[in-house]
């Protein structure tokens, strides 16, 4: 408790909280700006955190990654255009209420809500990361190699797309990450190019395939008219929003267990948070006829589990190097950018980093709760940022960002290929999300198939090292249950679209 | 029709990305070095047939084209791409800032749907001007970023 404290005071220098506010205040931009999704403005942040101090870095990025989730909800409520797949079931809600004359009252629940399920996710992050890094510190090669064939498996699966496109895209990933020296042996592979040498570094390729295909889609969407709501700040509404929210502590409770609950499980996100989280309420909620002609609890379960959600996706990424959802895939760039691997480590050697990025989020959560009441009383002004503008800026800062991190110009071809086919492959429902985590989670992977393969021939055999055991079999079969459910999920959708046309 | 030809260039692709990865990787001697990148790639294989199947199968469900799909706006994409592909080659020998300014100066003007005017011009060359102003604060100043510096800064 004590060690707890001495972190969370070490939050509170000028600089730290400078960050705070400052990457706040930018997330909740980025978040409301139509177009630009929290993982490209984490992505885009993460090579400027290279000149900060690891923990300054990570506070930074912390309070962006919350901010931009939140922020989402703007665009969701004002214009019924998610700012953020965390925020679809947002719009279900939030924008009818807009229609009825409630924008402000929409925005100031969804950020009073948000700011109550982030405070609960941290809580979980900071009780139950310790004893599951504890757990981690037992696990082998074949242990570690499951883990990452999952992480890719996963979202690979819940992604957006076909199933077999994302599991393609994860495997993708995981070849282009071979590209270079392999770390064992030493022997060079893919190496068709001079620029390739060094193999293709994470931050580039993290810019390039979430930012490049976005800049296009802006580029593609330029000039569509978007029926925008603006409204002007009215007294009472606040404390009208806070006497509701606190009404509806039901939905907050909901919200916040399902959004943690869901959090937790590497790749699930956001998007998926928030709908269950609304479909459950549907279920207790008194009024279940009303839900979807403008009512606050939507607003409220909505809300709350999505940013919950925040907290609990970094526990798999901080104990054992699976990120929970794309964003925090992002976020683990900014630790492998400044040396620190995900896993036990982090908890002993990394300590004081690592405690005080947890405790920041705390004071993140009431910095995004107060700076977004305040922004969403400006809310159009973000919204009337130019997409043109927008994405000038994106490509200028991509730019920047790629060639900072190693000042060399191969990087910035290597961002902009993989984002230019990144693009194309968006076109073709190919997603980013699993092409970024087979690339972070191959070298993981393949660095403990080829120890694990050492050990294996040394002792029990390869099917028996890397099959057998209590904990592998355990991982396989999540790895199966997840590929399984995920086409279990595509088989039942495709089954619903073809009923009505078979009907009509 | 053209859905149909996507589809099969879909499927080509897909086969040739681990096809040709195997290819490169039988020039390696070591056994263990090409183990890994080995059974991704059959891995790969695996899911370009079974997409293959999925994609043959839709064919004969559906055989009826649904509509046209929206125009895909080629000239401003292009465009958009040419303007890109000049910024990063010249940036070496223009240097970040100052091509990082003609970049957002010229691409803003010439995706600019309406009428182009003085006023216009003035306009996004001060928005150009102030952008590129803070991120040389902010980088350069602040947290001493190194940028090529090319013929200015």
């Amino acid at each position: 408790m004590g060690d707890f404290l001495g972190y969370f005071i070490a939050c509170f220098t000028p600089l730290k909280i400078l960050l705070m506010i400052g990457g706040t205040i930018g997330g909740i931009f980025l978040g409301a700006a139509p177009g630009l999704s929290p993982t490209m403005a984490v992505a885009l942040l993460v090579p400027f955190t290279f000149y900060m101090q690891p923990t300054d870095g990570l506070v930074l990025l912390g309070a962006v990654y919350t901010a931009t989730v939140a922020g989402g909800a703007i665009t969701a409520i004002l214009i019924n255009i998610p700012g953020a797949p965390a925020n679809i079931a947002t719009m279900f809600d939030g924008h009818p209420m807009a229609l009825k004359g409630k924008a402000e009252k929409a925005l100031y629940l969804a950020f009073l809500s948000s700011l109550v399920g982030g405070l609960f996710g941290v809580a979980v992050l900071i009780l139950f990361t310790p004893p599951v890094a504890r757990m981690a510190m037992e696990f082998g090669p074949s242990e570690l190699f499951w883990m990452a064939i999952f992480g890719v498996s996963v979202i690979a699966g819940l992604s957006s797309g076909t199933v077999v496109k994302g599991l393609y895209g994860g495997a993708f990933g995981m070849l282009i990450s071979c590209i270079g020296e392999n770390p064992v042996y030493g022997v060079e592979r893919f190496v068709f190019a001079d620029m390739l040498t060094g193999g293709i570094s994470i931050i580039p390729a993290l810019i390039g395939l979430f930012a490049v295909p976005q800049v296009f889609t802006l580029v593609e969407t330029m000039g569509q008219v978007i029926d925008k709501r603006t409204f002007k700040a009215q007294k009472g509404v606040l404390k009208e929003a806070i006497i509701e929210t606190c009404r509806h502590y039901k939905q907050l409770i909901l919200g916040s267990v399902v959004g943690t609950i869901i959090g937790a499980i590497p790749g699930a996100g956001g998007s998926v948070a928030g709908l269950i989280a609304y479909d459950q309420n549907r279920k207790i909620s008194k009024n279940p006829e009303l839900l979807g002609t403008g009512v606050s609890e939507g607003v409220i379960a909505v809300e709350s589990s999505n940013n919950s959600m925040v907290g609990p996706s970094l526990i798999p990424l901080l104990t054992m190097g699976i990120p929970g959802s794309p964003t925090a895939a992002v976020l683990m760039g900014g630790l492998l950018i400044h040396g620190l691997f995900p896993g036990p480590e982090l908890f002993t050697k990394y300590a004081d980093v690592t405690y005080t990025f947890i405790t920041s989020m705390i004071v993140a959560q009431f910095a995004m709760g107060i700076f977004g009441i305040i922004i969403s009383r400006y809310s159009h002004l973000v919204m009337n940022v130019s997409n043109l503008a927008m994405c000038v800026s994106v490509t200028v800062l991509a730019v920047f960002g790629s060639y900072s991190v190693q000042n060399s110009m191969d990087d910035v071809f290597i961002m902009f290929c993989l984002g230019l086919l990144m693009y194309l492959g968006s076109k073709r429902s190919f997603s980013a999300a699993p092409v970024v985590l087979g690339l972070i989670l191959g070298p993981l992977a393949e660095d403990n198939f080829s120890r694990g393969k050492i050990i294996a021939l040394s002792g029990d055999g390869l099917f028996d090292y890397f099959c057998l055991g209590n904990v592998n079999l355990v991982i396989i079969g999540l790895c199966l249950l997840s590929i399984g459910w995920s086409i279990y999920g595509e088989i039942k959708m495709a089954g619903k679209s073809v009923r009505p046309c078979a009907e009509a | 029709m053209r859905n149909i030809r996507t589809q099969l260039i879909e499927i080509v692709v897909m086969f040739f990305v681990p096809v040709a990865s195997l290819a490169m990787l039988r020039s390696i001697e070591l056994e263990d070095a090409k183990l890994f990148p080995n059974y991704i790639c059959y891995i790969m294989l695996v899911f370009a047939v079974i997409h293959a199947f999925q994609v043959f199968k839709s064919w004969r469900k559906d055989k009826a084209e649904k509509g046209e799909p929206a125009p895909f706006p080629m000239r401003r994409v292009a465009v958009a791409l040419g303007l890109m592909i000049i910024y990063f080659l010249s940036m070496e020998a223009v240097g970040f800032y100052l091509d990082g300014f003609l970049f957002f100066l010229v691409t803003t003007l010439v995706l600019e749907s309406g009428r182009l005017t003085a006023a216009l011009v003035g306009r996004k060359a001060f928005c150009a001007v102030c952008f590129m102003a803070v991120l040389y604060l902010l980088f350069n100043t602040m947290l001493g970023v190194m940028t090529p510096s090319g013929i200015w800064m």
